[in-house]
């Protein structure tokens, strides 16, 4: 097999740790997701603060893991105020 | 009883102006001081900084901030730092700053901090250039810290809190994977903790962390880091030792 046939799984690690780069890169800026690979299956969770940046974190995985399926739990921050405080006696 | 709120990682650009303001506004009934543990932009560009400054500026309590990472990525910290500081928010590095509440003279000392890893498994000033680097910047981060805290104790504060990004502990990085525990945080950040001592430790940076943890000598250390703490802040209660 050459290079240039380079298939499956092995291949597929190499696009997870590439995706990781571009996550990082200038538009979405995420490095707090957790992204996993499962055979085929692709996962990823976290927490993102704005629905155009979780908009964008699928639109990449979907594109850099293509032909892969691709599962993701993505939640937005909560951004209200806390209703209790911890005390530290 | 001293109201310390603190949040990191809220990683705000152009397209989340506002979303944190209404909570921000409602720190007046709910803490004396405002604490911000870095991360606070996406890439650190001045824009990013400025969408910052607007969401903590002229806020009812004073604001305390270390940058993070993120906000170093476009090479401009000091940027980042006068743009901050011209809303109000007092940017620390190896730094400290003391704020009175009430008759409270409560201390902050901060620092970025850097990775390395935990007692044990990691990192040493050791072979190539670039690994010494990494590990003196770690080191001078946590001296900083130290330092801080001890002038903070010169200064005869009544209560200390260690503010940063990376982690001092463990603890707190549970959820993280154990594989990149050592771009997470240093035991030199809790070394530096334990021997000055403080009330409080408060970092960011593990997004999948969780909220709890202890140094090795009993300090109570916190990720706020906004995705652990699911708010917009997280509120902690120290009280003055008494006599
Ligand atoms: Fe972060
Ligand atoms: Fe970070």
């Amino acid at each position: 097999m050459t290079a240039a046939d380079a298939t499956g799984s092995d291949e597929a690690e190499y696009r997870l740790a590439h995706l990781r780069d571009r996550l990082a890169d200038d538009e979405v800026g995420e490095l707090g997701l957790r992204i996993e690979l499962h055979g085929s299956h692709v996962t990823v969770r976290g927490t993102v603060p704005s629905e155009e940046r979780r908009a964008a974190v699928e639109r990449i995985v979907a594109e850099v893991m293509d032909g892969l399926k691709v599962h993701t739990d993505i939640v937005l921050a909560d951004d209200r105020p806390p209703t209790w405080a911890e005390d530290l006696p | 009883m001293i109201r310390v709120a603190a949040v990191g990682d809220i990683h705000l650009g152009p397209d989340s102006r506002g979303l944190l303001r209404p909570a921000f506004a409602t720190l007046d009934e709910l803490a004396d001081v405002l604490l911000l543990a870095g991360d606070l932009t996406r890439h650190g560009t001045p824009e990013e900084a400025a969408v910052v400054g607007e969401e903590v500026g002229g806020l009812p309590v004073p604001v305390i901030a270390v940058l993070g990472n993120h906000d170093y990525d476009a090479g401009r910290p000091e940027e980042v730092t006068r743009i901050l500081a011209s809303h109000g928010v007092q940017v620390l590095e190896r730094s400290s700053t003391a704020v009175r509440v009430d008759g409270t003279l409560v201390g902050v000392a901060g620092t970025k901090g850097f990775g390395g890893g935990f007692a044990g498994r990691s990192a040493g000033e050791f072979g190539e250039p670039e690994m010494k680097a990494f590990v003196r910047h770690s080191r001078e981060c946590a001296d900083g810290l130290r330092t801080a805290l001890d002038r903070l104790a010169a200064e005869g504060c009544d209560l200390r809190i260690a503010l940063t990004h990376f982690a001092p502990v463990p603890d707190t990085l549970a959820g993280e994977p154990t594989e990149i525990h050592p771009f997470l945080g240093s035991y030199l950040l809790a070394e530096a903790i334990d021997g000055a001592g403080a009330d409080l430790a408060l970092h960011g940076h593990a997004h999948l962390g969780t909220e709890r943890g202890l140094t090795a000598c009993g300090v109570r250390v916190r990720n706020v880091a906004q995705p652990v703490i699911g708010r917009a802040f997280a509120v902690y209660r120290l009280h003055p030792p008494v006599g």
